[in-house]
């Protein structure tokens, strides 16, 4: 059995991966949970209560705004959408991201490891 | 789903009690929770409602932590501002509220802080100046616990008498009988301390109603 990603890990990309999640449309709490777990094979463990602390941060920092809406149930429920400024955070975590995965790759390409 | 949405409505009470969430913040779980039951429901159709709901609680963590993440994480304004507002009101008791300059030979000038005219006020009866005090320290548990009762109330009442206090300067003695008074600036930090209290309070109860949401467009 694969063990689970680092805590430290998880919550570090925890927000450029809600960010690439809105970029691709709006969505919702539940809905961003069950991306995270399909784009990550399972091996992300975000806890239930983990996600909506980050998405209101992200809020607050204005990289994510919120509007309510009714469903079809005729529930309320909170869609989150990408603003400018996130998306331009979006493409500097991309970037860094980057760069931090090619030099681990390169180091273990390389026999360094 | 009656026996559900007892389980939710007992829930959203129970939270309403002793957590600091608001209306909002309780929405959003509610909807991730429903979502969640609708989940274990079709995972397990032996499960009751009930027995799904409090799984869905459960995967949800404790809401206490929860709900000092979201106010750390949430929009402060309203804390901010009344985190000013007793901020402006402690230094106005250390900084000098009132002048007395006695015209009288030998002439005389009395300078006292507001932690001075306090005192006077508490024990020489003037209860105008305590009671406004007092009315500042019913803001306290919002800032504790970000909950308080009537706050609509309580920042209308505040703001008023903080703006009251800046305009009049309540009733000191002004000139004539031999001696002068007039107000420093511990005095106008003072009340401008409750009209920041005011503003927090009024900002923290418009986060504090309830969602309004849209139907989507067809």
């Amino acid at each position: 059995m694969k063990k689970p990603v680092y805590k430290e890990l998880v919550a570090a990309s925890s927000r450029p991966m809600v960010l690439s999640i809105l970029a691709g449309g709006e969505s919702y709490g539940y809905e961003i949970l069950k991306q995270v777990k399909v784009l990550s094979g399972g091996e992300l463990e975000w806890s239930d209560g983990m996600l909506y602390p980050v998405l209101h941060r992200l809020e607050r920092d204005g990289l994510i705004a919120g509007r309510w809406e009714l469903t079809d149930e005729g529930r309320r429920r909170k869609y989150y959408r990408l603003t400018a400024r996130g998306k331009r955070q979006l493409a500097r975590d991309r970037v860094s991201w980057r760069a931090v995965h090619g030099a681990l790759e390169m180091s273990w390409g390389g026999g360094h490891v | 789903m009656c026996e559900l949405d007892r389980e939710i409505r007992r829930w959203r009470r129970q939270e309403m009690r002793r957590s600091s969430l608001s209306p909002r913040e309780l929405d959003e779980l509610e909807d991730h929770l429903r979502a969640r039951v609708e989940l274990e429901l079709e995972l397990d159709a032996r499960l009751t409602p009930a027995r799904a709901f409090a799984i869905a609680r459960d995967g949800l963590g404790e809401t206490s932590v929860l709900s000092r993440e979201f106010a750390r994480a949430g929009a402060v304004r309203w804390r901010r501002a009344l985190g000013y507002g007793w901020a402006l009101f402690a230094l106005s008791f250390l900084l000098p509220a009132l002048r007395f300059e006695f015209t009288h030979e030998p002439v005389q000038v009395l300078s006292l802080t507001g932690y001075e005219v306090f005192w006077a006020a508490v024990t020489e009866g003037g209860f105008r100046h305590a009671l406004c005090n007092l009315a500042m320290l019913l803001t306290l548990p919002a800032l504790w616990r970000g909950r308080v009762r009537g706050g609509r109330w309580l920042a209308g009442g505040i703001g008023l008498m903080g703006l009251y206090l800046l305009a009049t300067g309540l009733s000191l003695p002004r000139g004539g009988g031999g001696f002068s008074a007039s107000l420093q600036v511990g005095y106008l930090v003072w009340a401008a301390s409750f009209v920041c209290a005011a503003v927090g309070l009024w900002l923290r109860a418009r986060e504090w109603v309830p969602t309004t949401a849209e139907r989507p467009e067809a």
